[in-house]
Parts: structure tokens; C-alpha cells; sequence
């Protein structure tokens, strides 16, 4: 399972949308067996699902990113938990264990907000 | 400290803390104050209803995550305070709300210094520019790439070739229905393209007689017939630099056709009476609802210039093609319609929705944003019902029409009744949930009538190609 997470000063960037670079880390049972960065300040929006296809993103992890962007994403067969916050290493280690709906990995304002919500539930195990 | 900014910390000085709190929060605009560290120290209320996020979550959170612009990679204007000390002001940039809206805003920064002058954070208003960008873009048409709105996998295909396309300075030939958004793809080619900052400029072929036409594309010189007192100049020449949208390409006569074909070949034309040869910098991109092929081998349209224009084409799938795009269109288009008219309606109800997905959409997504823009007038508020729509879409009145060609030819009851579910599911992509929307009817009654049918379904549901 390949995971994304657009990255910024070793966190997750606030707005995907407008993310720059993306940390991509392949899981295997679990375990990270690889991890590689890739630039995407040159991608415009409405290019960004089939970007993360062409990369072979199974899960993107990331801050806000707006609803058509998003259902781009979903409609891609990506799955996305968006509006999640903080420093790299520790959202990996919440994924990995699925506890990325604890509420400090919450952005503010997006606690409890359906359309998100229901990608949240429950751990998101690695394949 | 300037002699302002010394005399306003000390009048408010002489305020309590309840009311400057009282004092910032009855402003209109947002504001936020941050500390050196990022963090927000305050939050006022506009701040709360622009951004959806209350004051006692977005407090002690780091700035970026609680106003989530588009420039805090890179070109925070905050920073730029913070490291020059010189504020900024109406820098037009967009947010992603709590919703995930994206809200465009005008924002200004300033320093935040302490009562002995020293710097203790920044500051930050902002203006929610939603409903001005909404008619700034009506009024101005200037829709980019990021307003074509589409999880459709043929429309991501395009969505991949465009920047290439844009990049390369070629001509396009769009095809696709009308209301397909064939001047929307133009434009985003354009702002996509080196051009950008060159004028975009359309003309609708078809709507103007010859003599019209001419004179309109290339302009005329003073005296080039009775009533041409002066110089025109005419669309290719508005469009230097920049793009000439010709749309409705298909219904340009064979005179016409000619003229076009010089200045796609030769990248020059002569004004109407003119004597000078002008050249072209322009870039062409036509469109036509029609089937250019056709009419080639019909010799009602020429050869040579279908070659010149057809060197990319892109073929815009209409939108019974991409029904699964509907429920986003109608999101959208209710969000901008709320914005221009100042309303605050929810959505559309699930029976509204089942309608739209059934519909055929002759006239495509524009006709989808008329039956939205008529039920805004109707619907005060709340959602958007069935009586809010027009009247050809009552339930009444749909089922006196066959739902689609394959729903026809009609057997027993429950013969058209495997049909239409097995339609609705194909269109779906084997999604029970959306098919069952579709159906206006609860997935526990599909799953019921999938058994009861004996539909087979595939093993994989469809449901990781959805949100």
C-alpha cells in the first residue's frame, strides 16, 4: 500500500490544494519498506487525481483540501483523510496504528464534520 | 513605531480587555493575531463565521492549520510582515473553510507590538470575497481550470492532456454538445497557457451573417463602406498576443471559410478596405456541436481547414454520459448561486437528486444550472424540493415520458423493472448506493428487488470508485 502526504517544513501541509511536495511511503504488512519524495508545485488542480494515480497513491493523507478537489480524489478511487495536521512522523505512526481520528491530529473546526467524518472511522490498517 | 500605530495602542489602552474583545468582534471583517511562535492568539467572530471554525479551536493552534490559504507555503504574507515589518494590504489569496469550500478572501497583515513597542506577533484581517469573485467572474467570465468541476473519468483524461495542450501553442478544435462547456475548456486552455496575460477573445460564428462576421474578425478602415468612419479593429487584433475563441466553427459559410483558412496558414489577414497586411499573433481555438468529419466528407465544410483546426481535439462527453458528475455540479452550482443571491439554501432533497439523475440534459450542465438557477427563485431557504424545479421535471410529468431508450419497449411489469435497475446500476458503476439514489428508492428496497429479479452483480460494488 503506497500512502501520500503532502509535506511542508515536516508537516502536513495546510492546504493541499496548493501543496508543493509529497512524501510517498509504501507499507508491507505494516512495515515501511520504502519512502520517496516527489515535487507537485507544478501540477495544477484539476490534474492532481490522476497525478496521485500515475504515482500508484493507494491513501492520501492530508491537511484542508477543497470538496471538488476531493471528490475528484474519491472519484479516482483514492481513498483521502483529509484535514489532518502535524508533524509528519507522528501522523505516519497514528496511520500505521489507526488512530488518525484522534482530535489532535484534527484540524481545528473539522472535528465531527460529516463529509469527512466517515473516512475517519476506524483504523485505516496498511494492507 | 510610527506616530499612528503609537496613538491607537494607547487609546486602547484605556479599554478593558472585555471591551476590546467586544470592540474586535463587532467588526465585519475577520480578524487573528498571532503570536511569535504561530500561534493564534485571537479569533474574532467574523473570523468564526468565514472560516467555520470556532474561536476556542482555532487558539493556540498553529496559524496555517487554523486559516489553511492558499499562500502559506511559500508566500505567507504574514511572514513577510513579520521578517520586513512592512504591512500588506487587500492581497486577494483563498482559504479552504471548514467545509472545504474555497473561499476567496482579500486579506491585510501588520505588525502586533507590545505596550513598550516591542514585537509581540502579527496581525491579520480578511474580507470574504465570495459573492464579489462570483460576480466579478460573471461579469468577467473569467472561469479557470480549477472551475471545471468533474470526477468523471473521461473528463480526467482531458483534465490530463490540458496543461500539455495549453503549453504548446497549437490549435484546438473542441467538440462536444451545447452547454457542454466547450468556451469554459477554451478559457482555461487559455489561462493555462503562456498567453495568459494576452487578451481571451470569443466570437460566436454562427450568430453573425458574413459581412458581419468579417468585419468583426478582422476589423475595417475608415471609408471601407458607407457609415465606416473610422478604423475598426476586429477580433484578431483585440487578441494580440492572446487567444481567438471561434465558436461555432461548423456554421461559417464557404467564403468565410476561406478567409479563416489564410490565417491559420499564414498567420496574416487584411482589415475590411485595408491595403496593409497585418500579422496574427494569435492563438486559434474553435469549437462546434457538430461533426466536423461529417461535414467534411459532405464537402460542406473544407478539408484543408478542418486540418488546420482539428491538430487537437478534445470531445466533451455530455452530461448524460457523465451522470456521476450531477450531485457535484449541483453542489457547486447551488454554492455559487447562494453566493449571488445572497441565499443560504442547504442543498437539494434526495428525491430532487434521483430526478436529476434520470434526466437526459438535452441542453447538459447548463441546463442543469438553469433548473438550479429556477429553483433558487422559488426556494427560500432550507432544500431544494421537487415543486422548487421546473415543471417538466414533476414526477407527474416524467413518467408520461419513457425514462431512457432502453426502458421502452415495455414487457411485464417486472421485466421493465430488472431493465431500469440494471441501467441504473451500469451508469453507477455497480455502486448500489448511488443506483439506488438514482432510483429515488432506499438501498434496503434495491438490495430487496436485486434478489427478488435475480440481477447478478459483479463481485467488485463499486463503492471504492466513490466518495
Amino acid at each position: 500500500m503506497k500512502v501520500a502526504v503532502p509535506t511542508w517544513n515536516d508537516r502536513i501541509s495546510p492546504v493541499f490544494d496548493t501543496a508543493q511536495r509529497l512524501l510517498l511511503v509504501e507499507f508491507e504488512n505494516g512495515t515501511e519498506v520504502a519512502r520517496a519524495e516527489e515535487a507537485i508545485n507544478q501540477i495544477p488542480i484539476p490534474r492532481r487525481a490522476a497525478a496521485l494515480i500515475e504515482l500508484k497513491v493507494d491513501v492520501l493523507v492530508c491537511g484542508a483540501v477543497s470538496r471538488p478537489l476531493f471528490a475528484m480524489l474519491s472519484g479516482a478511487g483514492i481513498t483521502v483523510v483529509p484535514f489532518v495536521s502535524g508533524g509528519i512522523d507522528e501522523v505516519l505512526d497514528a496511520f500505521i496504528e489507526g488512530r488518525l481520528s484522534d482530535p489532535r491530529l484534527c484540524m481545528p473546526g473539522c472535528r465531527g464534520r460529516g463529509w469527512r467524518r466517515r473516512f475517519r472511522r476506524g483504523p485505516q490498517r496498511p494492507r | 513605531m510610527n506616530e499612528h500605530e503609537h496613538n491607537s495602542g494607547g487609546s486602547f489602552r484605556s479599554l478593558s480587555p472585555g471591551q476590546v474583545a467586544t470592540l474586535l468582534d463587532s467588526i465585519t471583517d475577520g480578524l487573528f493575531t498571532v503570536d511569535l511562535e504561530w500561534r493564534v492568539t485571537w479569533f474574532n467572530r467574523a473570523a468564526e463565521q468565514i472560516t467555520g471554525i470556532p474561536s476556542e479551536e482555532a487558539v493556540g493552534k498553529p496559524c496555517c492549520d487554523v486559516f489553511r490559504a492558499s499562500i502559506c507555503e511559500g508566500n505567507c504574507a504574514l511572514r513577510h510582515t513579520m521578517d520586513t515589518g512592512k504591512p500588506i494590504s487587500s492581497l486577494a489569496i483563498y482559504i479552504i473553510n471548514a467545509d472545504g469550500d474555497r473561499v476567496p478572501i482579500s486579506i491585510s497583515t501588520a505588525l502586533l507590538r507590545g505596550g513598550d513597542g516591542e514585537v509581540i506577533g502579527g496581525v491579520e484581517t480578511f474580507r470574504d470575497l465570495s459573492q464579489v469573485e462570483e460576480l466579478r467572474k460573471e461579469i468577467a467570465r473569467r472561469h479557470t481550470f480549477a472551475d471545471i468541476i468533474s470526477k468523471n473519468h473521461r473528463m480526467q483524461q482531458l483534465f490530463n492532456i490540458l496543461p500539455e495542450i495549453a503549453a504548446s501553442d497549437t490549435t484546438v478544435l473542441i467538440q462536444g454538445d451545447s452547454g457542454t462547456g466547450k468556451e469554459l475548456f477554451a478559457r482555461a486552455i487559455h489561462y493555462l497557457s503562456p498567453r495568459k496575460d494576452g487578451p481571451f477573445v470569443a466570437v460566436s460564428c454562427g450568430a453573425l451573417p458574413d459581412t458581419l462576421l468579417e468585419s468583426e474578425l478582422f476589423g475595417y478602415k475608415a471609408g471601407a463602406f458607407t457609415g465606416a468612419r473610422g478604423d475598426k479593429p476586429g477580433r484578431f487584433a483585440l487578441a494580440d498576443r492572446g487567444t481567438v475563441f471561434l465558436d461555432e466553427i461548423g456554421d461559417v459559410s464557404p467564403a468565410m471559410q476561406v478567409r479563416l483558412l489564410r490565417v491559420l496558414q499564414e498567420r496574416t489577414f487584411e482589415p475590411l478596405g485595408g491595403t496593409q497586411t497585418v500579422h496574427a499573433d494569435v492563438r486559434v481555438i474553435a469549437a462546434t456541436n457538430r461533426d466536423l468529419s461529417e461535414m467534411v466528407e459532405k464537402d460542406k465544410f473544407r478539408r484543408d481547414l478542418f486540418y488546420r483546426i482539428n491538430v487537437v481535439r478534445l470531445a466533451l462527453p455530455p452530461l448524460r454520459e457523465r451522470r456521476d458528475d450531477i450531485p457535484l455540479l449541483v453542489d457547486h452550482f447551488v454554492a455559487r448561486f447562494n453566493r449571488l443571491r445572497s441565499k443560504d439554501v442547504a442543498g437539494v432533497s434526495p428525491e430532487v437528486i434521483a430526478i436529476l439523475m434520470r434526466h437526459e440534459f438535452p441542453g447538459n450542465v447548463r441546463e442543469l444550472e438553469n433548473i438550479i438557477e429556477h429553483a433558487f427563485v422559488l426556494c427560500a431557504g432550507g432544500m431544494i424540493e421537487v415543486h422548487h424545479l421546473p415543471e417538466e421535471l414533476h414526477p407527474a410529468r416524467q413518467t408520461a415520458l419513457p425514462l431512457h431508450a432502453s426502458a421502452g419497449p415495455a414487457g411485464t411489469l417486472a421485466e421493465v423493472e430488472r431493465q431500469l435497475i440494471l441501467d441504473a446500476l451500469r451508469r453507477n458503476g455497480w455502486n448500489r448506493l448511488a443506483a439506488a439514489r438514482e432510483l429515488g428508492i432506499h438501498k434496503s428496497t434495491l438490495f430487496r428487488k436485486v434478489k427478488s429479479l435475480g440481477i447478478e452483480l459483479p463481485k467488485t460494488d463499486g463503492r471504492s470508485s466513490r466518495p
